[in-house]
Order: C-alpha cells, then structure tokens, then sequence
C-alpha cells in the first residue's frame, strides 16, 4: 500500500518518488498546493477505490498522515 | 501638480475622508488578529502618505502585496499620496519583476522582506529605485491611479489602467448590489493584487464594513476556526475554491454567522452552481454568481440571488450604473461604466497615456441575452483560459511550449482546463511539457490535457486549425 501510494503522491505532486517522505507536508513544498492536494486526493479515491469522508481531505496533511488515513479504508 | 490637490479634493473616495468619517468603527481583524478601527487604519494611511508625499507628487512603484495590514496601508496610502502603485503578488517569480522594473522604471519598490527604510505607519520596506534606462520619464495620466495584471501567474508585463474614478465607481456599484453595510465582514480568501480580491477590499472599505485578514486555506484545519471566532459573515472564491468548499464538507458544518457567498474568477460548472444555490436557500444566505474583467476593475455584472436557480450558467445583469448589449454584428460582449479601465500599458511610456475606451469594453467574450435580459456566456473571441482563477493566455503558452520544445504546439481548452497538443513521436514530450508549464506558470497537470500527435490540424491557409482541434477537448 505505501509503495503505491508513494506513486500516486509523486504523479499527482510532480515530484520524484524518494521525495516522498513520511515528513513530506502540506504547503511545505510549492508543488503540494491547494489545487494539487484535490487533484492528490481524487488520484487517492481512484487507486484504491475508495470514497474519503470531508475531514480525512483535511486532515491528509502529510504522507505519513496519509498512509493512516487510507489504511483505515482498506 | 495642480491635479494632486485636485485629487486630494475628492473627499468621497473611500481611502480619502471616508475612512476618517467612519472613527470607532472597525475596519480590519488583521493577520495577528488584532482590532484596528477606521481611526486608527486613516492615522496609520496618513503616516505613510506624508512620507510618500515628500519623496514626490506623483510616482510609480511596485508594491507586493498580501492580506496584511501593513500591505493595506501602503495601498490606501498610494492612492491618497497620488503615488501609482503596480499591485503584485510577493510570490511573483524574481524574472518577471526583473522584467516590470526595467518596462516601467518605477521610481520605488514596496515590499516586506527587502533593503530600504520602513514606510511609516505600515512597516513595509520603501526602497528607491534607480532608473536604469535614461528615456525621459513622461507625466503620468492624471486620472491615473492603479495598475493591475490581468493575470496572477504568466510572464507578460502587459498591465491595466484604472483611473480613481474607476476604483471608486466599482466600490460604490459592488456596496449596492451586495447590499454591504456596516456590519458585514468578509474573510479574505484571494489574493489582493488580483483584482477580485482587491475588488472585496475597495467595496468592504467603502461601505465602512470589516475585513478579516487572514490568507487561510479552505483545506487548512483553521478556515472553519477563523469563520466562528471571528464571526465572519461573507466568503468569496473562484470556482475551485468552492470545488474545495465542496469536497471538504463545508455543507454539512453549521456557520450562524455567515450571509452571503460570492463567486467570480471564470465559468463554474452548472452542477456546483446548483449545490451551493440549494446550500443557500436552505441556510437563508445569498449566493451571487459574478462576472468581471480586471478591465472593468472589475466587477461587471451579477446574477440577483432570488434569481439564481433558474438563471444557472448566467452572468445576469450589469451591476448598477453599468450597461451590457451585445453588438448585434459580431456577437460580442459589450460593457459600459465608469469603471472601465482606461487602457493598457506596456511601458513606462504608456503611463502618460489618457483614457482610450471613454468607458466602453470590448469584454472578448461572445454572448446571448434571454427575455429577461439575462447575459450568457457562448464563447470567447480571445485566446485565453481562465485556471484556478487566473487568465493564462492560449498563444503565450503555444509560444513558450514551441521555443522550449522544438515542436509545433496548439493550445487550447476552457475554464479549468487547458488542452495541449504536441506534434512528434516522443514519449517524453507530454512529461517535458507539464514539468515546464509547472515550473513556468505554477499549472498544476489535472487543468492540463496533454496529447501528442503525429500532425497537427492546419488549415489550407497554412495556418493552425483550432476549430479542429476544439472537437478533440
């Protein structure tokens, strides 16, 4: 799960795979803006088919973070 | 000199005496949260003014603007002092402000983290610029007050003129038709060298309300914090701000505070339109849907609330003391107001220029009226997209995307989505192409459809043929 999603965060945030850290944040990086974390989330919801409630968008706020979060879905 | 006490004499305008008339009222939450009443914001204006009043009458700068209270300052100040501020954002890549001082040779740069005094009463650094090329700097326009990019992201330093009459007649037309007094306070979600964004500014000043300054992101666990605390009573946004809104359950969460929403920044989808229509009816809040140009600095029509659910996909009517038509010959979108700009400038030179449209606007967009007088939208005569809110112009990209690829290039698409197509055979061109439009104009790759194609469309003419390509978005 965590190589895949290791993926999905470098396509969507154009940024190579060993960038993407479990400190890896949330506006930290210009790459990981607002309109990058919906294209993020929607690429998220489509790997792994699943729907994210409203508060895990917000709370998707690093990669480690998001690997909780999907875990729990799974 | 003559038209600065002139100017000066325009006591109406709301950086002038207004802001004095309004005394204990507050006008701004600022960014550390503090109170600053109007009497406080006017003192603060007026520090800054006399400094800038005794470098010179009438100047140009650059001023970096954020949604801070120093930033605030500096801009009311200019526009009291009779200085020209061009706005712009702090983010703006160091080439294309390397390429707006040598075009305009302003005569200083304001901005937080720089070399240069403080401009009192902001905090600001003022730094004196020297000119770099010896043209002879002609007289600035007298009704000249503002300078704006029509776009927050791209390379051209291609900038609109506003006169003061046009910033004040937009606050006045944009305090009426929202209905803004006193009491109402709206957060400030865009940036304020975008002209939306500076729009909500001017018209929240002019009717004495309040701002609450805080650059929050809608998917920032505190957006809904700042909304409660401080009792926030408007939002505004472009389309993927209410995309985010969306898709982070603002629906479902309880505002008491909250009135009205906007929302501007190009064509939202029919589908959101309706959701936050029904969201607004249900919550007993007014939802307007706008359209503006930063030519008409900006706001030029609305859609009335009560109207909304069966006008979705109108622009609605012009805002009041504006009037819309479209010309019956070429289908296009027409504007008249006194704030329409005065015209554009490309130069230093350009700034002695008066005013070239004598309040009409040629808006580039192609249009239809119901019979009810309602304006839709049908298509757009010039060649750009609006992103994320801002306009990326279509040939600007063809041009960079050719000159840095070495391949024919045809760009096209709409509103939240760019379609590029590259003539060649490789594989890596679609990789090179995001990793440039990234990198260039901070696009993001899901506004952007990338296709690579053996031949590119042409007409007999030997000219790119877009219509061809249009039936492939």
């Amino acid at each position: 799960m965590e190589d895949k999603l290791r993926v999905i965060f470098s396509e969507s945030l154009n940024i190579k795979p060993s960038d993407v850290v479990d400190e890896l944040r949330y506006s930290e990086i210009p790459q990981w803006d607002s309109v990058a974390h919906m294209a993020l989330i929607a690429a998220i919801e489509e790997g792994f088919d699943i729907m994210l409630d409203a508060e895990d968008v917000i709370d998707m706020s690093s990669f480690s973070k998001a690997k909780e979060i999907v875990s729990k879905y799974l | 000199m003559s038209e600065i006490s002139l100017d000066r004499q325009q006591s109406l305008y709301f950086w002038n005496d207004r802001l004095r008339t309004l005394g204990s009222s507050i006008a701004l939450i600022d960014e550390n949260e503090a109170i600053v009443l109007y009497a406080d914001l006017d003192a603060r204006v007026e520090e800054a003014t006399q400094f800038l009043s005794r470098k010179g009458p009438r100047q140009v700068g650059l001023l970096f603007m954020g949604n801070t209270l120093p930033c605030i300052v500096a801009y009311l100040a200019c526009l009291r002092a009779g200085h020209v501020p061009v706005l712009l954002p702090d983010t703006l890549p160091s080439d294309l402000v390397s390429q707006l001082l040598y075009n305009y040779q302003p005569d200083w740069v304001i901005r937080a983290d720089q070399q240069g005094v403080v401009l009192p009463g902001s905090g600001l650094r003022y730094l004196e610029h020297i000119q770099t090329n010896c043209v002879s700097l002609a007289q600035l326009a007298p009704e000249l007050g503002l300078l704006l990019s029509t776009s927050g992201t791209t390379g051209s330093p291609k900038l609109v003129r506003l006169s003061y009459q046009a910033l004040q007649a937009n606050a006045e037309s944009i305090t009426e038709y929202l209905c803004l007094s006193q009491s109402e306070r709206a957060l400030t979600m865009l940036p304020p060298s975008y002209s939306y964004g500076l729009s909500i500014i001017n018209s929240h000043l002019n009717a004495g309300a309040c701002l609450v300054l805080r650059n929050v992101s809608v998917l920032s666990p505190d957006f809904a914090k700042v909304i409660l605390d401080q009792e926030v009573t408007s939002l505004s946004g472009v389309p993927y701000i209410y995309q985010m809104l969306h898709r982070t359950g603002f629906q479902k969460q309880s505002f008491p505070s909250i009135r009205s929403l906007t929302q501007a920044g190009g064509r939202m989808d029919d589908r959101l339109i309706n959701v936050f229509a029904q969201l607004a009816v249900e919550k007993g809040w007014k939802f307007y849907v706008m359209y503006g140009q930063t030519e008409a600095a900006p706001r030029i029509s609305f859609v009335p609330p009560a109207r909304l659910l069966d006008k979705v996909g109108s622009i609605g009517i012009a805002i009041p003391g504006g009037k819309l038509y479209v010309d019956p010959l070429d289908e296009e979108l027409v504007y008249e107001g006194l704030n329409v700009m005065l015209g554009y400038a490309e130069s230093r030179a350009d700034l002695s220029r008066t005013d070239e449209l004598k309040g009409v606007l040629r808006t580039g967009d192609l249009a239809r009226v119901d019979a009810d007088g309602y304006f839709y939208v049908t298509g757009r005569k010039k060649r750009f997209v609006k992103l994320a809110g801002n306009r990326v112009g279509l040939d600007e990209v063809e041009r960079k995307l050719q000159s840095v690829l070495h391949v024919p290039a045809s760009v096209g698409g709409r509103d939240e989505r760019m379609v590029i197509w590259l003539e060649g055979a490789n594989d890596h061109l679609a990789e090179a192409a995001k990793l440039l439009l990234a990198e260039q104009y901070g696009l993001h790759h899901s506004m952007l459809r990338i296709r690579v194609v053996e031949e590119l469309p042409v007409l007999q003419s030997g000219k790119k043929d877009y219509v061809a390509l249009k039936k492939d978005e």
